[in-house]
């Protein structure tokens, strides 16, 4: 996979910082200030705070924001991937080489998911404190997150990231516009899996003068603050766990089909498009 | 073996009701130079789309080397170099890694890339430039590398769609230089291009398509002939011009016309003004001699005719040539300016 020209070279570009070392230096500094704050801040908090449940609260804060953080910057990031080539007119010469359209299309996603997944790792110390300091700390029968929580909670932010660079890949394949693509990946992500199934499934809850609705409602299976929801509260619904792996089931199986999609219909759309 | 062939090609595209290319039949030999001429919307860029196999034919088929471009698509394109009319260059990469990257995807081994890379530079005369940002190069200078970039894989084939569009003169020639070179390499080389003269000059054949349609195909002198309905052949001579045209149009079975170059119009042609004038410039020409262009109708073994008896009448001729056919004369007989 690393032999991947196409991974090589989109890693390499978006790594490749062309300022001035002064402006290289700012940039760094700035980001290493803010996480280094919020860092500060969350730890001394903890530290200084006798609650044995802030630990488990503030664990699922960071782990909501990293998701929050996710779902606004996936679409933007990824939905660019094929657009950009098509608007800078080097799709043709790049369909004209022998790579295959599975090294093209996993190129692509890889080096946007490996950009992506840095923001996880970027919080992953802060995560681990915040976690531990609620499973050694917290008092018996206080709110704590096990380690299962914990690993299910990554599973979530992970699956979801790579179900929306998916579908963000998906719109930059089909379209010819990158704004249309970032459009189309905020609509389906924002507009379609947040507030369109809340939306449907508020309707239905009211047609059925039904509140468990909310519970058992498919399309909610897939709403991505459900599913976090779920991971961070396990408890909150009678089945949740079943609808938790019901929804990241959904997420793999739909990410696959849009790759499948993507991979076995490369050439003709490519060719036609 | 014809190193391309196509056979009655047909395109159609869903949201037009006139098909792109239609019919069209080809055949070129390796080392082949083949100036591709037509109008803006002609079909000439879906017909090298196809070829490079990034268009599906509707009808019709294609082979480069014997092999079939729809069916052996990643053959082709192992043998096969494309530059498109309009491309792009990726930002933020330097000139040696933008062609070690395109070397990579034609499964060039790591090893041997360094080589190349140097190679295809020095061959576009890009060296220079290597550590360069690619975005930073002049549009000629992107051209070029375009080219490099194609020719990393050695491709026996190169269809070149445009090269030198919207290039200044210097860079034009540069590019018409490069051609040259890769012609004297062997390639055989599909180019297409509105400058006709210059296509002219390094093409053995051209074709001519308008709405999808070949009109006509082959040597550049035959086409014209083909066109014109003769052969032009110019003759230089020193004395008795007004007896030499004479002579000339004497020989109705092989001369349809005499015309004095320098702008002066066939006699026949001319108004009595004209013919004043004409005269006296005549008479200025004929002390210096002069070139009579010949419309040549009969065979080609039979030129030798006029000469003799030119000479056998006592004319006495400075040189006897054929000229070098102008390509834009024959694309504006044989086109109408309609698109597909």
């Amino acid at each position: 996979m690393i032999d991947n020209p196409v991974l090589r070279k989109e890693l390499f570009m978006r790594l490749r910082l062309r300022q001035s070392a002064q402006v290289r230096t700012g940039i760094l500094l700035a980001i290493l200030f803010s996480v280094g704050a919020f860092y500060y801040f969350v730890i001394k908090f903890l530290l200084s705070d006798t609650n044995p449940e802030s630990g488990a609260t503030t664990w699922r804060l960071i782990m909501g924001l990293q998701y929050a953080l996710i779902i606004l910057i996936t679409p933007a990031v990824t939905a660019n991937a094929i657009t950009l080539e098509k608007e800078q007119q080097t799709w043709d010469m790049l369909l004209f080489t022998n790579l295959t359209p599975g090294e093209i299309i996993f190129g692509k996603l890889i080096a946007r998911l490996a950009m992506l997944c840095l923001l996880l790792v970027l919080f992953l110390p802060l995560s681990l404190f915040t976690w531990l300091h609620s499973a050694f700390l917290g008092a018996n029968g206080s709110d704590t997150v096990s380690a299962g929580q914990f690993v299910l909670t990554y599973l979530v932010l992970f699956l979801s990231l790579v179900f929306f660079s998916t579908a963000g890949m998906f719109l930059s394949f089909y379209l010819k516009r990158t704004l249309y693509a970032i459009m189309g990946a905020y609509t389906f992500v924002v507009g379609g899996l947040i507030i369109g199934t809340t939306l449907v499934t508020f309707i239905l809850a009211s047609l059925f003068t039904n509140e468990h609705v909310f519970e058992y409602c498919p399309l909610m299976w897939i709403n991505p603050v459900m599913l976090m929801g779920q991971a961070l509260n396990p408890t909150s619904f009678p089945n949740g766990k079943l609808y938790l792996i019901f929804g990241l089931l959904s997420y793999v199986v739909l990410s696959l089909l849009m790759l499948w999609r993507m991979i076995y219909g490369f050439r003709r759309f490519a060719m036609e498009a | 073996m014809a190193m391309i062939e196509i056979k009655h090609l047909r395109k159609e595209y869903k949201d037009k009701p006139e098909p792109a290319v239609k019919d069209l039949t080809l055949e070129l030999e390796q080392g082949d130079i083949f100036g591709f001429i037509g109008p803006n919307g002609a079909g000439k860029t879906t017909t090298i789309k196809m070829l490079a196999t990034l268009l599906i034919p509707t009808a019709g088929s294609a082979t480069v080397n014997g092999i079939d471009v729809v069916k052996n698509p990643e053959q082709i394109r192992s043998i096969v170099g494309y530059m498109p009319d309009f491309f792009g260059v990726y930002d933020d990469i330097k000139v040696w890694e933008y062609l070690d990257f395109f070397a990579a995807a034609y499964r060039i081994p790591k090893d041997r890339r360094p080589q190349i890379i140097d190679d295809v530079l020095a061959l576009t005369d890009l060296t220079v430039k290597k550590d360069s940002y690619v975005e930073a190069l002049s549009r000629g200078m992107k051209q070029r590398l375009c080219l490099a970039k194609t020719l990393v894989h050695d491709p026996k084939v190169m269809l070149l769609d445009e090269p030198a569009s919207g290039l200044d003169p210097r860079a034009r020639i540069e590019i018409r230089e490069l051609l040259k070179e890769l012609q004297s390499m062997g390639k055989t080389i599909i180019v297409s291009s509105h400058i006709l003269p210059e296509m002219e000059e390094f093409c053995n054949k051209v074709g001519i398509i308008e709405r999808g349609e070949m009109i006509v195909a082959g040597d550049v002198n035959t086409i014209a002939r083909q066109v014109r309905g003769h052969q032009n052949i110019s003759i230089a001579v020193v004395n008795e011009i007004e007896r030499a045209e004479a002579i000339l149009l004497g020989m109705t079975d092989l001369v349809r016309d005499v015309k004095l170059t320098n702008g002066l119009r066939q006699l026949n042609e001319s108004t009595p003004e004209e013919l004043r004038t004409q005269t006296l410039q005549r008479e200025n020409y004929s002390s210096k001699g002069s070139v009579l262009q010949v419309g040549y109708i009969g065979e080609q073994d039979e030129e030798h005719r006029i000469l003799t008896t030119l000479v056998e009448a006592g004319i006495k001729v400075r040189a006897f040539y054929t000229p070098e056919t102008d390509l834009e004369d024959v694309f504006l007989r044989v086109t109408k300016g309609q698109v597909a």
